[in-house]
């Protein structure tokens, strides 16, 4: 005789609910990192804390299950039937509830492998932090928990849709509440800390102790529920221990000195990125070099681009060892793509960051000090930047990348902008490269003079 | 099992807020079959459930053989073993089989796993449901249904047995049969049949305890309600007391 229901599950099949639980969690898991991507790839230091994505949802899943899975005997109105039971709660719910706790934590495993793999090919040093991962399984235990407690107290149908939002809502809660005493604290409980860590790690502490702060809170509302009343007081007051060590060092963020190391490519020009952005370099070398190519006649001999104008006072501050560039360094910020694959420069936005930072950028570091010779470099600038982009067939209404000039507007309001721009764009090619070769040193430093 | 069980209610008091749902309800059982009798609302439910271990009476305790039952202590956790429950109305889990519940419960119960299918089987058959084990307990009549909870109540070979209006919605011949059960059962085990049917009484009962108003009004044989009436015997003789002993009351 087979009796499938005697294994101690009112479930039929809670590996099936576990699996079908692990595909939902490690699916909208890697859907969110993935579409998070540009944030994470290609840095283990952000990698490592990218599992947030996977919880941010994930976690009102699992609550949601383990609502449904705990209310399902009093739906099904059997639920006298085990609270008569001589079995302990924990036998008679502990199939259910270990599905649903393996399948999410199996769910975020998933992701783990997919944001580890996607980074490994990218990364240039370091490795995963697997103690940033920690909170986000730890916000997981804590879900199961509001889950436990709201499939037991709350109307059967009512308890998974309620359960699944607590999850979300207490870290907004949280949020607010630093949005509006101005500084991190209880957002920092949560395992969805948002905070960059390019150059910056949380404490260790922190890490540790709201990962215990969560898992103890789950299981001691799950003891509760399963009237195991001295453990849960046991766990509570743990998590009150692990609470002060987390408050301790909430919205502290150390420094990593060496994310600040230059790392550099080539001369003529030189470009540089720091460390916590050198898997960047190769491509992001590549093309300043390709973009100078359509610019006959300009050179970059002796010059350095870098992505940030922090970055050598940066490297000199937390490594001491960077040399300053000198006035010859030109600013070309990096704009990473926002679909697959992130973790490369987006090509397109990129000539045009590279316009903005051979004809804009130095003007706006170094303007004239002379009012006429500030307005000349204006449009100077105006010009070779619509030249520019109509030469490679990019829009001019400022949408290349966010915050770009709208060239448009700019050269409707302005008669001598659209003359000058015009002529420029009808030289011939020679024409053109004997401007900049005349020119160039003029354009790159926002000087004064320069052939109208 | 030991045919010197004693089931004990001490001082069973239970509140639905304000509400007094059981006030003071104490009583002994021994082998055999005690009905408890009371009219609709009276708190049958209520006293079955602080029997059985589904509710936490506010005052009082229940014992079985000196043992306190339930309570959330393992120990009294262990003494559930011995109490099988059928109740009034009951669920179960969709597309569960007769056999599947029958064993569930006996899992729940702590039925050795080697003598579980056993088991399983036997009760399945002493219900008369051998012929529908294998078929989905939502396509049972409710005749059959209430068979099956039967065959779940007993399968762990329970010292106390408690039925919870077990004949309400079955037919003259189904109520027969369900009779016929418990008065095999009744020889060995403590039977409690909470009803409000005089036909049930006339059928089962040994013992009768009347209960009113969340208290209990009179305990006794059916012979000795029926002499609190007169002389008139049967369902006519019973249904007499009942009313002296509630007529008494107010």
């Amino acid at each position: 005789m087979r009796i499938p229901y005697a294994r101690g599950s009112f479930l039929r099949s809670p590996l099936a609910v576990g699996v079908l639980l692990a595909l939902v969690i490690a699916t909208q898991g890697v859907a969110q990192a993935a579409l998070n991507a540009e944030e994470w790839i290609g840095n283990w230091r952000t990698t490592s804390s990218s599992l947030r994505y996977a919880s941010l949802w994930g976690a009102c899943v699992t609550a949601a299950a383990a609502a449904w899975a705990v209310a399902t005997p009093r739906r099904n109105r059997y639920a006298p039937m085990l609270t008569t039971a001589s079995r302990s709660a924990w036998r008679v719910y502990g199939a259910a509830l270990t599905a649903v706790v393996g399948g999410s934590l199996l769910g975020y495993v998933v992701v783990a492998a997919y944001v580890i793999w996607t980074t490994q090919r990218s990364a240039t040093h370091g490795t995963i932090n697997v103690l940033d991962m920690l909170p986000a399984a730890g916000w997981t235990m804590a879900g199961a928990g509001i889950g436990v407690v709201a499939g037991r107290f709350l109307p059967a149908v009512v308890a998974p849709v309620a359960a699944a939002t607590a999850p979300y809502l207490l870290p907004a809660v949280g949020m607010s509440v630093d949005l509006s005493t101005g500084r991190v604290f209880f957002g920092d409980l949560f395992g969805l800390d948002d905070s960059a860590r390019d150059y910056l790690r949380p404490p260790t502490e922190l890490l540790v102790s709201k990962t215990a702060l969560w898992v103890l809170l789950g299981v001691a509302a799950v003891a509760w529920v399963l009237r195991s009343n001295r453990l849960a007081y046991a766990l509570v007051l743990a998590a009150g221990f692990a609470a002060a060590g987390a408050f301790l060092v909430a919205g502290a963020r150390y420094d990593v000195p060496e994310e600040y190391a230059i790392k550099c490519l080539g001369d003529s020009p030189r470009v540089c990125t720091d460390r916590a952005h050198d898997h960047l370099l190769p491509q992001y070398h590549r093309l300043v070099r390709q973009g100078l190519g359509h610019i006959d006649g300009l050179s970059l001999t002796g010059r350095t681009v870098v992505h940030s104008s922090s970055l050598f006072p940066n490297a000199q501050r937390f490594t001491e060892t960077a040399a300053d560039p000198g006035p010859g360094q030109l600013i070309i910020e990096i704009t990473k793509g926002y679909t697959s694959p992130a973790h490369e420069i987006d090509p397109r936005a990129f000539v045009a960051r590279l316009g903005t930072g051979l004809f804009f950028t130095p003007c706006l570091t170094a303007p004239p000090q002379n009012a006429a010779s500030l307005d000349d470099a204006r449009i100077r600038s105006m010009m070779l930047y619509g030249w520019w982009l109509r030469h490679h067939n990019l829009p001019t209404d400022g949408s290349n990348y966010t915050g770009e000039i709208n060239i448009n507007y700019a050269t409707a309001e302005n008669a001598a902008l659209a003359t000058r721009t015009q002529a420029f764009t009808a030289m011939s090619d020679a024409d053109r490269a004997a401007w900049f070769r005349r020119n160039g040193p003029t354009v790159l430093t926002c000087g004064d003079g320069a052939d109208r | 099992m030991s045919p010197s069980r004693v089931f004990e209610a001490e001082k069973i008091t239970f509140r639905y807020g304000r509400k007094v749902a059981l006030e003071q309800v104490s009583f002994d059982l021994g082998v055999g079959a005690t009905v408890l009798l009371g009219r609709n609302g009276a708190g049958k439910s209520t006293l079955i459930a602080a029997l059985v271990g589904a509710a936490q009476p506010v005052g009082g305790r229940v014992l079985l053989d000196g043992r306190v039952v339930g309570g959330g202590s393992r120990r009294g956790r262990g003494v559930l073993r011995d109490i099988g429950w059928l109740p009034q109305s009951f669920g179960f889990p969709p597309q569960m089989s007769v056999e599947e519940f029958v064993g569930y419960a006996g899992w729940l119960k702590e039925v050795p796993r080697a003598r579980l299918a056993g088991r399983v089987s036997e009760t399945i058959s002493l219900v008369g449901l051998s012929d529908k084990a294998r078929q989905a307990l939502g396509t049972l009549s409710g005749g059959q249904l209430r068979r099956a909870g039967l065959a779940a109540a007993v399968v762990a070979e329970p010292a106390v047995l408690v039925l919870d209006e077990p004949t309400a919605g079955l037919d003259p011949e189904q109520r027969e049969e369900f009779h016929d059960l418990v008065r095999t059962l009744r020889t060995r085990t403590v039977v409690l049949v909470a009803t409000h049917l005089l036909e049930d009484v006339e059928a089962l009962a040994q013992r009768i305890m009347v209960l009113d108003d969340g208290r209990l009004l009179w305990s006794g044989t059916p012979q000795e309600l029926i002499e609190l009436a007169g002389s008139e015997s049967g369902l006519q003789g019973l249904r007499r007391g009942f009313q002296a002993v509630l007529g008494s009351a107010r």
